[in-house]
């Protein structure tokens, strides 16, 4: 069936305009604490619109923190922190079940993961059990303390840093644990003109604390409701499927992109789209997302690593020998 | 799936609903379920293979396994594939010719004869799988209505007796309709191939002429199709000696004629004056399609001339009333002299096979039904009663035996068997011989029995192999088989086929003012016999078969005319054993103006009944197909209301995103033409971009480029946006091909060939360096 029979059928309405409204409002609200780094505000929102989850890679400084408490505040929404440490506890992420002695009976104290943005900071830092105790609350959404199941809040999203320098006393996330964030990305230093400006404007307030939100929950949720309308023409998804095959089959690649990367890649696609007003996606939506949401997925051969080769690499490889759809 | 299901039982329910259509086409029903078997055959087999999501090819060639699987045991045709696949598939080869044959030859409605049976099922299965494809597996619900429309209508040609208009049109129309309405709600996509306008109007008109120009599918005579679309449509000749053994089989015996006669006469239908290996046929021989001369076509409103001069002659009067027999030729006794009796006016007597039938060639219809239910008619005949005497002087002029012994191939083993039974018998002359070869037919020296119980006189051997190794058959089996051996042994003759004289069911009562016989046929008397030509005494006939009821008029050296069948002979021999004296039998009068016995009022007016029933049926007919269209266009149209509602924005939008990639594509080989490929990796937007920043077209393009990705990607697109953007697109063509050089372009098949190279050798390098 060609995509020109199938856009004939009678389809329902995308309420497109209401979602850019929100993600528009959302964007330039960061941008008021955050400089020139328009690029990974608008990944970050991706993800969170996508329903994912954001590992952000990058040293520390870089404003790793505040990207995730600005998304926070421009939503009404509940935000966390847990630093991760070595000694950290799983129940100190999820929660406990404490006595209170007043009413001679035990109630459940969620633990830091009960908000809609968690922010872990240094996650590579905790021992695997209490890692493994947040990246299965990022699947299932649910937690399960003392055999009773604790639904997240809705929108909820992760958003991690690791600290790809300092790896000493740290347990570097393993690959199948990697796959469970949409996307990684790294922050990277501003620009000399935006450092100058950040200095400014840091010394004299804390412009975080100016931050109102600009939009609640129920919207966000709407929007995600509706971007999952954003349609993905046959030639899109044949097009996007073959690129994630492609990193199987790269000479360079030990362990290939999984079909999670698929749909990860194709539910971030469908974001940008809806980001940008459209109701379709196009092969750029593809081209754009995919060094974004693929590399931290695969595993490359020694040798290619050795050769300086980055995954980041490999995807533009793929991209660049790919044949993109025209109609 | 679901939808798949509820197609296929849509398209069963409709087939259903064609069955009555072609309740006119035969004479039963028993074609009812091998017709539907092979259709459920079709659409299953179809339907499964479509579930196993196997291709078309393989559904078809599944379902016609199936189909031929089935056929023996369907038919009754063969022994069956396990006793033998290629005496099974003969079987079946000589089934359908028999199958062509009889659509030629058959009137409709006809028996269901195997070999009709055999095309009834072909057909049936094949547009029982045809649509099955069309409609479920290509979504084209019109276009398969089309085949089941033009199934149903194809018996339309036949002009059936009491149309049950309801029956016939009700339950297609609404099982259609229905199908109809399916095609509306099961497809979601809407894009059809055959829009449904077409479905409609104009595919439906096809369907219908189609079917009813198509009369030659049909086993039909006795009209012509509805829509007369040039020659084809007309009936065609039709075979009289079909009729026998039809008639003979006819599961229930029917009441045929009664007849008011003088004495026992047999009534004769044609004579067939050609054999062409299997069959005797009307006209000369090798014409295979028999068309009357015109020069030998009399009216039958006045005296008629013999078709041969008779010598010695007693005339005959006979009043036939026809109880169930519709037939263009009309039975009477041999040689009639005048046809009395208004439908006379509708008659022709041909001298070519001494036939009367209603083929009326001047006014180009062709032949109609001429004799039918309520028919009565008196006829006078001159019946040839030479005596032994006289035949046995007459001479045979080289022309008339010509003219007569022609055979399709020679027959040498029957001709020996011949001259064997003339030197037997001590034959010498024409009539001794034929007596003699009759008598051997007909007494324990042949050793033949008769029955209707065998398989068709078919295939090259068959005549060979009755006479000289089963010798079981019936009437047309020893009239054939003798007029073949006397024509071998150049004596000239011809089977003439007919009807015994019947049962006598009152005799002649003059003080009650009836003063003949009275007889009546019934389908057990139709009969074949063998006549002989004696110049100046006409045609003698002789009978070859053994009937054991004795029924039949045997011809002898002392009265080679009988009056009396053989039981009433053998009575009279007894008889005559006691009383030696009385030899005398009293002639019975003979009155030929009696008004009492033809009440022309009577009949006109019955006449005259039946024609306007006649135009009542055509014009019930015509008005249900009105009918049909009308209630089948409104469905349609219906249909396509509800449906069009819904699809008129996006057909718009369609028609605009084929242009818009149409003009996305002519950039792209025009680009390509000047050597400006679009690499394969880039998408719309960067090859425009690229283009941009090398200059060689404006800037300032991202929207087209916006537009073009919409229309390709599924995007909701504007008409007007599109409208804009296809005129952009054309000029970016043309200031892409307009800025490369004239020099650069000539250049670009060069280089491209130094690209292709140089690619294959960095690929042959790098494989070189990882090996």
């Amino acid at each position: 069936m060609s995509s020109t029979e199938q856009l004939d059928a009678p389809r329902p309405p995308i309420d497109l305009p209401a979602v850019s409204t929100t993600l528009q409002a959302i964007e330039s609200n960061i941008h008021r604490v955050i400089r020139g780094k328009d690029r990974v505000v608008r990944l970050a929102l991706t993800t969170l619109l996508a329903e994912g989850h954001l590992l952000v890679e990058d040293v520390p400084g870089v404003g790793k923190t505040l990207l995730a408490k600005a998304l926070a505040r421009s939503i009404d929404c509940s935000v966390s922190r847990v630093q991760f440490t070595p000694d950290l506890l799983p129940s100190d992420v999820t929660g406990v079940t404490v006595y209170a002695p007043d009413t001679g009976s035990f109630a459940f104290r969620p633990g830091p993961v009960f908000a809609n943005i968690v922010l872990g900071d240094e996650i590579n830092r905790a021992g695997p059990k209490t890692q493994s105790s947040l990246l299965e609350a990022m699947e299932e959404r649910t937690v399960t303390i003392d055999g009773t199941p604790h639904h997240l809040a809705r929108p909820f999203m992760v958003i991690a840093t690791q600290n790809p320098i300092e790896l000493e006393g740290t347990y570097p996330l393993p690959e199948a644990q990697r796959d469970r964030f949409l996307m990684r990305i790294a922050i990277g230093y501003p620009h000399a003109d935006d450092e100058l400006e950040i200095v400014r404007t840091h010394g004299a307030k804390d412009r975080l604390e100016e931050l109102t939100p600009v939009c609640d929950t129920a919207s966000v949720v709407h929007a995600i409701r509706t971007i999952r309308a954003v349609r993905v023409s046959e030639p899109i998804e044949r097009y996007l499927i073959a690129v994630c095959r492609a990193t199987r089959e790269h000479h360079d690649v030990e362990l290939g992109a999984s079909p999670r990367a698929s749909l990860a890649l194709i539910r971030s696609v469908r974001v940008t789209a809806a980001i940008a007003g459209r109701d379709h996606v196009i092969p750029d939506d593809v081209k754009l997302l995919a060094p974004h949401v693929l590399p931290h997925r695969l595993i490359l051969r020694p040798n290619a690593e050795l050769a300086g080769i980055t995954a980041v690499d490999v995807i533009t490889d793929v991209l660049s020998g790919m044949p993109v759809p025209t109609e | 799936m679901r939808r798949d299901g509820l197609l296929t039982l849509l398209l069963a329910l409709v087939l259903l609903a064609i069955v009555p259509a072609y309740d006119r086409v035969f004479t039963d029903t028993s074609w009812r379920a091998t017709a539907l078997t092979a259709a459920a055959i079709g659409l299953l087999v179809a339907a499964i293979a479509r579930r196993a999501r196997l291709p078309g090819v393989v559904a078809a060639v599944l379902a016609g396994a199936g189909l031929l699987a089935a056929l023996p045991w369907l038919l009754g045709v063969g022994d069956g594939w396990s006793a033998g696949a290629g005496a099974q598939l003969e079987a079946l080869r000589l089934t359908l010719a028999d199958g062509w044959l009889a659509l030629e030859e058959q009137p409709a409605p006809a028996e269901p004869l195997p070999g009709l049976q055999l095309l009834t099922v072909v057909a049936w299965w094949a547009v029982a799988l045809l649509s099955h494809e069309v409609v479920v597996r290509g979504g084209h619900i019109a276009a398969g209505l089309v085949n089941l429309t033009i199934l149903w209508a194809v018996p339309l040609a036949i002009p059936a007796a009491a149309p049950d208009t309801m029956l016939l049109v009700v339950p297609f129309l609404l099982t259609s309709g229905l199908l109809l309405l399916a095609a509306v709600n099961t497809r979601e996509d809407t894009a059809q191939a055959i829009p449904l306008p077409a479905s409609g109007l104009v595919l439906l008109g096809v369907a219908i002429a189609a079917g009813t120009a198509t009369p030659w599918l049909l086993p039909a005579y006795g009209a012509d199709a509805w829509l007369n679309l040039g020659s084809t449509a007309t009936a065609r000749g039709y075979q009289p000696i079909v009729d026998i053994s039809n008639r003979l089989n006819s599961p229930e015996e029917r009441e045929v004629l009664r007849v008011r006669s003088s004495q026992r006469t047999y009534l004769r239908l044609a004579g067939l004056d050609s054999f062409d290996g299997a069959t005797w046929r009307l006209g000369p021989p090798g014409t295979q399609s028999f068309r009357p001369d015109p020069a030998r076509l009399f009216p039958a409103d006045r005296p008629l001339p013999p078709e041969e001069p008779a010598a010695s002659t007693q005339v005959l009067e006979v009043d036939v009333e026809v109880l169930a027999l519709e037939n263009i030729y009309v039975p009477l006794p041999y040689q009639p002299v005048e046809v009395l009796g208004p439908i006379r006016d509708e008659m022709v007597w041909s001298t070519q096979g001494g036939f009367l039938a209603t083929w009326d060639e001047t006014e180009e219809v062709g032949q109609t039904v001429g004799i039918r239910q309520g028919s009565a008619y008196r006829v006078l005949a001159e019946r040839p009663t030479p005596s032994f005497a006289e035949l046995s002087d007459v001479g045979f002029p080289p022309e008339v035996v010509n003219a007569h012994t022609q055979l399709p191939r020679d027959y040498p083993e029957l001709g020996a068997l011949a001259e064997e039974v003339y030197a037997a018998a001590g034959a010498t002359s024409v009539i001794e011989r034929a007596l003699a070869l009759q008598d051997w037919f007909i007494g324990p020296a042949g050793g033949f029995t008769y029955d209707l119980d065998v398989p068709a006189l078919r295939g090259e051997d068959a005549l060979t192999t009755f006479v000289l190794e089963d010798r079981v058959g019936y009437c047309e089996y020893f009239a054939t088989a003798m007029a073949v051996m006397l024509r071998q042994t150049g004596i000239p003759s011809r089977v003439a086929v007919g009807f015994l004289p019947g049962e006598r069911v009152a005799s002649a009562d003059p003080e009650a003012g009836q003063l003949l016989d009275e007889y009546l046929v019934t389908t057990g008397d139709a009969h074949a016999w063998v006549e002989v030509l004696f110049p100046d005494y006409g045609w003698v006939t002789f009978e070859p078969t053994p009937r054991s009821d004795d029924v039949h008029l045997l011809p002898r050296a002392d009265d080679l005319a009988p009056s009396e069948n053989e039981a009433e002979r053998a009575a009279r021999e007894a008889e005559e054993a006691d009383e030696p004296a009385d030899a005398e039998v009293p002639e019975p009068d003979v009155d030929t103006s009696d008004p009492l016995d033809l009440p022309e009022e009577a009949d006109q007016g019955l006449d005259g009944e039946g024609s306007a029933a006649a135009t009542d049926v055509g014009d019930t007919g015509w008005w249900s197909l009105v009918l049909a269209v009308v209630v089948l266009v409104g469905a349609a149209g219906w249909a396509l209301t509800t449906a069009a509602r819904r699809r008129r924005r996006q057909v718009s939008s369609r028609d605009a995103r084929s242009a818009v990639l149409a003009a996305q594509r002519r950039l792209y080989a025009g680009a390509r033409r000047v050597g400006l490929d679009r690499r394969d990796h880039e998408t719309a937007r960067e090859v425009l971009a690229r283009w941009e920043r090398e200059g060689w077209i404006d800037r300032g393009h991202g929207p087209v480029a916006e537009v073009v990705q919409a229309a390709a990607f599924d995007g909701d697109l504007d008409p007007l946006r599109a409208t804009a953007a296809v005129a952009t697109l054309d000029d970016l063509t043309a200031q892409l091909t307009g800025r490369v050089r004239r020099r650069e372009v000539v250049l670009v098949p060069l280089r491209r060939a130094i690209a292709a190279t140089t690619r294959a050798w960095n690929v042959g390098r790098a494989q070189w360096r990882q090996r």
